[in-house]
């Protein structure tokens, strides 16, 4: 066979099958993923042509070098995504929004979400005070939702209508917080508890019509308390729901299978989170949980297979010391520092493209922002100004992390390998030398319980960012899929303020189609240029001595900042997502403050910035 | 029933609804019309393959066929990245008549098969480096050593590492 591509004098796409066609080979590659494409360029000229020149071969690349994945609208022609995603990259870094819409969103807020284009707000509509329990003085609960379709990029046969609304008066009973998926049609809302007989009390819905979610078998989820909860942090992630509620400041975790109301993770148990500061799922199998002692740490914890094959084989639902996990340490405080808060945050998960967008954010690029403030561990005694500063104790410390949820999740895969492993070992499947080599490439330490440990210096700094300051993120939602919007506020008494948008899935080694340094070049010497544009992709060092035992943290995640330089608002925060920047009025003009405390405020409106 | 006769003479005998998996083969019975004595010959497949066709036609006859929307079906086609168990065990078989397969079923114009065939060719390729694919499909490196360091480099943005 293998004579027929010397006699023709071309070399065959599939050596054994000289007759395979161009359209073939485009067909067989569309089949792979983005990164696998870009490799399989490399084969050979005929699959390097196949790649370079087929449209949808490209496209496919083009998604996956801007992070996103294609949608569902099938109306829209391969060339005309196409030229649309490239229009998008060109918006987002120009910050070139064309229109700026205001919504009103009439009423007190005490919770509110962002997913998918819907804006969600839940409010009490009668005086919070007469109705609350005393026992909830900061959250009432509530009973009235608002659901808005909010306006996004004109889109061809886009016809301009008012933005569809939801309203509920009364779900009927007081809601203490709510997830969303509008993709799904999908709402949680997590009871108030009753303070008599303390429950985790989940109500899934549908968006559209208030009633029993159709793909729920079991419509309302429980889990008897045996004390009362303050706060709720509710994810939904496809059939996964997960719940992080805390007893007197100690987290418990729950996670289910919404879909059959099966309970897979349940950990009440005090001693096992107390050392917990916070969670955040990775994907619809793994989760992170950030640990605080004895030295900061992210614990990656997989609870199913990818394919959504539960592994626990025991009763009931998994604890988590029957989970497969993987720590990765933080870096190293001095002597007499410790990680005080380990919080992080993420945008909200989708279970499909939302309705009408050619593309979305792809799971591969979605970064999470962690907030961390380290502490003396024993606060400096009254002491004479001398000794400030030279003390064993140093200082308070706070930074921004942005950490890649990929980087996350491969460890999360890594906890299944390294369960084949065992299990191999088990049947004499595999020697132990092939063990030690496996374990070697792996360098990681392993433990007896099946728990791995990787130090800072090999997950750390490539997968993050680590920023030097307060932070000031009390609303939600300012991260979606790569991107982060920053408020840059006016000194006082001015309150307007500047959006900045920090994007992590960035490529500086990318030949011909990131023309950044151009770009860049030509932003600085122009003065009517309306933003500020630059990428960093070298490595940068939060330094001090006082509070890192290395003298500071090195880190080196390459993202693009722009600025917009024109000065908006007043605004409390921005909020962002696939096509908007959204601007929070606060009533009273005094932004920075106000951020604070808004969860319980007035909104009134939004401002929707979008292309 | 309808006659249906391969490159190599073979003659098969096949229901009507398993021939019609086949949009090649639908519309020429479509021409053909009730005269089932009248042979259909297709061309570019030997009996071997046709069997193994026929064998995928017979357990999917009952399926529905993909909407005349094209774009509809392509989008659930490309949804579902699996391939059912029986699909699997059907299609494990040798590299020889899996491209076979493929190349009767682009010319039968048998979509669901041709998907089968082409996942099943990337899911050999996925997670392998360039050389083990060449190697795998016997494909000659036709890059000078200078072109395969270039795409080593310009490719290295894509690596996840």
């Amino acid at each position: 066979m293998n004579s027929h591509s010397h006699i023709f004098g071309h070399v065959s796409p599939f050596g054994m099958h000289p007759y395979v066609p161009f359209e073939i080979v485009v067909t067989i590659l569309a089949n792979l993923d983005w990164r696998s494409l870009v490799r399989c360029s490399a084969v050979c000229h005929f699959w390097q042509r196949a790649i370079r020149d087929a449209l949808a071969l490209q496209y496919k690349v083009e998604l996956g070098a801007n992070g996103l994945v294609d949608g569902s609208t099938s109306h829209l022609s391969i060339p005309e995504r196409m030229r649309l995603l490239q229009e998008r990259r060109r918006a987002w870094r120009m910050l070139d929004f064309k229109r700026c819409i205001t919504i009103p969103t009439p009423g007190e807020c005490h919770a509110y979400e962002l997913v998918g284009g819907m804006f969600a707000k839940a409010m009490n509509p009668h005086d919070g005070t007469a109705t609350a329990p005393a026992a909830f003085p900061l959250n009432p609960g509530s009973r009235h939702f608002s659901f808005v379709n909010l306006p996004g990029a004109e889109r061809i046969g886009d016809v301009t209508t008012e933005p569809e609304v939801i309203v509920r008066e009364d779900v009927g009973f007081l809601c203490r917080d709510f997830g969303i998926d509008p993709t799904q049609d999908l709402i949680a809302l997590v009871e108030q508890p009753d303070v008599e007989k303390p429950s985790i009390t989940v109500h899934l819905r549908s968006i559209s019509t208030n009633r029993s979610h159709p793909s729920a078998t079991v419509p309302v989820l429980t889990e008897m308390m045996k004390s009362s909860f303050d706060g709720a942090v509710i994810q939904i992630c496809d059939d996964i729901i997960a719940i992080l509620v805390r007893v007197h400041t100690t987290p418990r975790l729950f996670i289910w299978q919404w879909t059959t109301g099966k309970q897979l993770v349940t950990e009440t148990n005090a001693h096992n989170c107390r050392n917990m500061d916070d969670f955040s799922l990775l994907s619809n199998y793994a989760f992170m949980m950030t640990s605080r002692y004895h030295q900061g740490s992210i614990k990656i914890y997989t609870f199913r297979a990818p394919n959504g094959c539960v592994l626990f084989s025991g009763l009931g639902s998994a604890k988590l010391a029957d989970l497969r996990c993987t720590t990765l340490l933080l870096p190293a405080l001095q002597p007499n520092n410790h990680y005080a808060e380990l919080s992080t945050h993420t945008a909200p998960f989708t279970s499909r493209v939302p309705n009408g967008l050619p593309f979305a954010s792809s799971e591969d690029a979605r970064v999470h922002v962690m907030s961390v403030l380290t502490q003396p561990t024993q606060p400096p005694h009254s002491s004479s100004d001398s000794e400030l500063g030279h003390g064993v104790g140093g200082h308070p410390a706070s930074f921004v992390v942005i950490i890649l949820n990929r980087a996350l999740l491969k460890h999360a895969d890594k906890n299944l390998e390294r369960r084949d492993v065992k299990t191999e070992e088990k049947g004499g499947m595999e020697d132990d030398a092939s063990i030690i080599s496996r374990n070697k490439s792996q360098r990681r330490k392993g433990k007896s319980d099946g728990s791995a440990e990787v130090p800072w210096d090999e997950w750390g700094p490539r997968n993050t960012r680590w920023f030097s300051e307060r932070s000031t993120h009390a609303w939600q939602r300012y991260v979606h899929g790569s991107r982060i919007v920053r408020t840059l506020h006016n000194a006082w008494p001015s309150t307007r303020c500047r959006i900045q948008v920090l994007d992590f899935h960035v490529h500086p080694s990318r030949p011909n189609s990131e023309s950044d340094h151009l770009d860049e070049a030509i932003d600085n010497v122009e003065p009517d240029v309306p933003y500020a544009h630059r990428l960093i992709s070298g490595p940068s060092l939060v330094r001090d001595r006082a509070v890192f035992r290395g003298g500071g943290v090195e880190s080196r995640l390459p993202y693009r900042e722009v600025m917009l330089k024109r000065e908006v608002g007043p605004y409390s925060g921005f909020m962002i997502d696939e096509e908007r920047v959204i601007g929070l009025s606060d009533a009273d003009g005094f932004g920075f403050f106000q951020a604070m405390a808004f969860a319980n405020g007035d909104m009134k409106q939004i401002d929707v910035f979008t292309f | 029933m309808v006659i249906i006769r391969t490159a190599d003479k073979e003659k098969f005998t096949v229901d009507r609804d398993v021939a019609e998996c086949s949009v090649l083969l639908k519309n020429l019975l479509e021409d053909v019309g009730e005269n089932e004595e009248e042979e259909i010959p297709v061309q570019n497949i030997n009996s071997s393959v046709f069997r193994k066709v026929l064998e995928w036609c017979e357990h999917h006859k009952n399926d529905p066929r993909p909407a005349s929307d094209d774009s509809a079906a392509e989008e659930s086609r490309r949804r579902t990245t699996d391939i059912s168990e029986w699909d699997q065990k059907f299609i494990a078989v040798d590299q020889e008549m899996l491209f076979e397969i493929i190349l009767a079923a682009n010319y039968l114009d048998i979509k669901p098969l041709l998907d089968v065939g082409c996942k099943t060719v990337a899911n050999m390729i996925k997670g392998k480096t360039p050389e083990e694919i060449r190697k795998l499909f016997n494909i000659t490196n036709d890059f000078t050593p200078e072109e395969e360091a270039q795409i080593r480099r310009e490719n290295e943005w894509a690596e996840d590492r």
